[in-house]
């Protein structure tokens, strides 16, 4: 009988100790709610994609950008963006191939991101997003011509065309105050071409702000930023 | 924890983005020949392809001389045969040989295809060589064992499951 009894008052005790967060939560819920009379306009940040920078300074590849951005900051919570870049590829006569390829042309993406972190004025910022871009660039190549194994002959190919893309992405990224006005963050992205002109030889192997060409593709950046 | 986690997902960020090279696994554009066998003659005979042995030529453009593309070919219900490149137009010679009694090849007969096409260059990347596919815009033949030459499909690309053109043998031979 007794054990009975301490079994019904632990349970008791549990029940109600699983409820009492619930209710304050969705009472801190309802104050938060009614107190939520933070200001549409909480900043801006300005930054840049360090990645794409030392991929070109550092010669990882024959491509890389320059990208500046432009983050506006409403409620903590949704964040309008402006990116503008200037992509650049350069292979110099490929030693087994010996193509030769240039590609070089701004580009822009507008979008927005969304805070998914419940706290959002936290130093710590968790995004998802999109983002539409465009750009217009030169696309220079260059082909000393294969061999025919059967009727002989080579007939070498050089093009001179310019060429736009249009894609959208899908960004997840993060977004941390690191010293002062100092932000420290990465995105990855997942992108897809939505509309293109036909270039002459099929891919155009480089597309500035896009990377390698492909009908879709997954990049990334590292960005460096300050919040005024 | 969070500066951890922050700094393993930025390096998981940047390995992401290293370049992989990403060539086509099959770079090789021929155009596919079907032989279309069981084609019955006045005698209502069947003729078999498979009762010839095959040779296909053309001409070398630059050097002005005959090349071998198949050489005395048995069982020729199907061919994959090159495409030139840079020409307009490719002929080909199919020679159709039986063994006469004494073991010799006899020629029964030659027919000169002709195939007319545009060559496009296909470029995949700078480390991926350049091939050239084609759009077939006519297809003709001569009759003396090749009775028509149909186009099934008219684009020649790194495909190797398509059949680009059904040769039919001509039933009165």
């Amino acid at each position: 009988m007794i054990r009975i009894k301490f079994t019904s008052l632990f349970i008791c005790i549990l029940l109600s100790s699983l409820m009492i967060p619930c209710g304050t939560l969705s009472a801190q819920k309802r104050i938060e709610a009614a107190k939520d009379t933070t200001a549409l306009f909480q900043g801006v940040l300005v930054g840049v994609d360090l990645f794409g920078a030392v991929q070109k300074a550092v010669k990882i590849s024959d491509y890389g950008q320059y990208e500046a951005f432009l983050r506006l900051n409403l409620k903590g919570k949704y964040f309008p963006v402006l990116e503008l870049g200037k992509g650049d590829a350069c292979h110099k006569k490929d030693d087994i191939t010996g193509i030769e390829t240039q590609t070089s042309g701004p580009y822009w993406r507008i979008g927005c991101d969304f805070n998914v972190m419940k706290n959002k004025h936290d130093v710590y910022k968790v995004f998802v997003g999109c983002r539409f871009a465009h750009t217009k660039f030169d696309f220079n190549f260059e082909y000393p011509g294969n061999e025919d194994p059967v009727w002989g002959g080579k007939v070498p190919y050089s093009i001179k065309d310019n060429n736009s893309v249009s894609w959208i992405e899908g960004v997840f990224g993060v977004d941390a105050k690191v010293v002062g006005p100092v932000h420290l963050g990465w995105t990855v992205r997942y992108r897809r071409r939505i509309n293109s002109t036909d270039c002459q030889i099929g891919d155009m192997w480089y597309v500035p702000g896009f990377g390698r060409y492909d009908k879709a593709n997954i990049g990334g950046t590292f960005n460096l930023s300050i919040g005024i | 924890m969070r500066k951890v986690v922050f700094a393993i997902s930025a390096i998981a960020g940047l390995v992401a983005g290293c370049t992989s090279i990403e060539c086509s696994m099959n770079n090789i554009v021929a155009s596919q020949y079907c032989f279309m066998d069981h084609v019955k003659n006045d005698n209502d005979t069947a003729i078999k392809v498979t009762e010839y042995y095959l040779t296909v030529s053309t001409k070398k453009t630059v050097e002005i001389v005959d090349t071998v593309l198949i050489n005395k070919k048995t069982d020729i219900s199907t061919l994959q045969l090159p495409v030139s490149y840079n020409q307009k137009e490719d002929i080909l010679y199919f020679e159709f040989q039986r063994l006469d009694q004494d073991s010799i090849f006899e020629t029964i007969a030659v027919d000169t295809v002709c195939i007319t096409k545009t060559n496009e260059m296909v470029f995949e990347g700078v480390e991926c060589n350049p091939r050239y596919h084609h759009e077939v815009l006519s297809a003709t033949t001569t009759h003396k064992l090749i009775d028509s030459i149909v186009i099934n499909n008219n684009y020649i690309d790194n495909d190797p499951n398509k059949v680009h053109f059904s040769l039919y043998l001509h039933p009165s031979k």
